[in-house]
């Protein structure tokens, strides 16, 4: 069998052990969703669940990944052989705690602001405890995006590129309707997670764009 | 010039320090334009002229010698 077929049904048995994987993952999550009376919320708070999840069950792939050096450069694709480097698999570790903390972040408004509706003691704790992780979280990020290498960074600002024009027409929509009398009853969460949603999807977009390309020609370089 | 050496592109990272091989990559595909640092430091670990580095003309011909 030829490298090339081997490599595509490897490929295709891959996308559908994927499939089957979403399916039972989609129809369990549902299931929860039912169990915790997920239907009785509003559209941002089940959407801001959604993204919380990914972002949690995304940043705990990449820390699986990188406990295994070889693993990791193998998804780092070019070099297959030559196992992650110990600044890949710091930046690795990184981004997967990030993505793990700001997954936290987005539930805990929702989570805490059940117990914070009853009482203003535990309100002001809650608020606390979300400032905090919010300050861990965003020099986490920072100390992400300062070591990250120029390449990381071309992709960093792509993705805010990407995301600042989306948010732009969508603030500009939202507002413009509202302006005319099209009120579409969105809450200040339900705009946020909704262009917050929209960055990650730009994220993921450059992410996948500006994956490597092994059949490089060497002797062009 | 890295397969030359024989060095893989996680080999140019690593000599590099604090680039990825998705980086070097990059730059090797056209998909990514250094900042001037790192391709001062890629002309420096390659020690050649840097205009060597980004010129496939030159690159292939070899009409820029070493320094």
């Amino acid at each position: 069998m030829s490298e090339s077929l081997y490599s595509t049904r490897l490929q295709l048995v891959r996308a559908g052990v994927g499939a089957a994987i979403g399916a039972v993952a989609g129809a369990g999550m549902a299931m929860l969703g039912r169990h915790l009376g997920m239907e009785r919320h509003d559209f941002g708070v089940n959407l801001g669940n959604l993204v919380s999840v990914s972002l949690m069950g995304g940043g705990g792939y990449l820390l699986v990944l990188a406990a295994d050096r070889r693993r990791l450069g193998r998804m780092l694709e070019c070099d297959a052989t030559a196992p992650a480097s110990g600044y890949e698999t710091r930046q690795t570790v990184l981004q997967g705690i990030v993505m793990i903390l700001t997954g936290v972040l987005i539930a805990v408004p929702t989570l805490l602001g059940v117990l914070a509706s009853q009482d203003a003691q535990v309100r002001a704790l809650a608020v606390a405890a979300t400032a905090a992780l919010f300050m861990v979280q965003t020099w986490l990020n920072w100390s992400l995006v300062r070591g990250a290498d120029d390449f990381a960074r071309q992709m960093m600002l792509q993705a805010a590129g990407i995301g600042s024009a989306l948010v732009n027409s969508l603030l500009f929509a939202w507002a413009a309707l509202d302006r005319l009398g099209v009120h579409l009853g969105l809450r200040p969460w339900d705009v946020f997670v909704l262009l917050f949603a929209l960055y990650v999807a730009a994220s993921v977009f450059v992410g996948l764009r500006a994956r490597g390309q092994c059949n490089a020609d060497p002797e062009e370089s | 010039m890295r397969a030359e050496r024989g060095w893989s592109q996680g080999e140019v990272a690593e000599r590099l320090g604090g680039v990825s091989r998705q980086a070097i990559n990059a730059i090797e595909t056209g998909r990514h334009d250094p900042t001037l640092e790192l391709a001062f430091r890629l002309a420096a670990l390659f020690d050649v002229p840097l205009e060597r580095l980004f010129d496939p003309e030159l690159a292939s011909k070899g009409k820029v010698p070493r320094r």
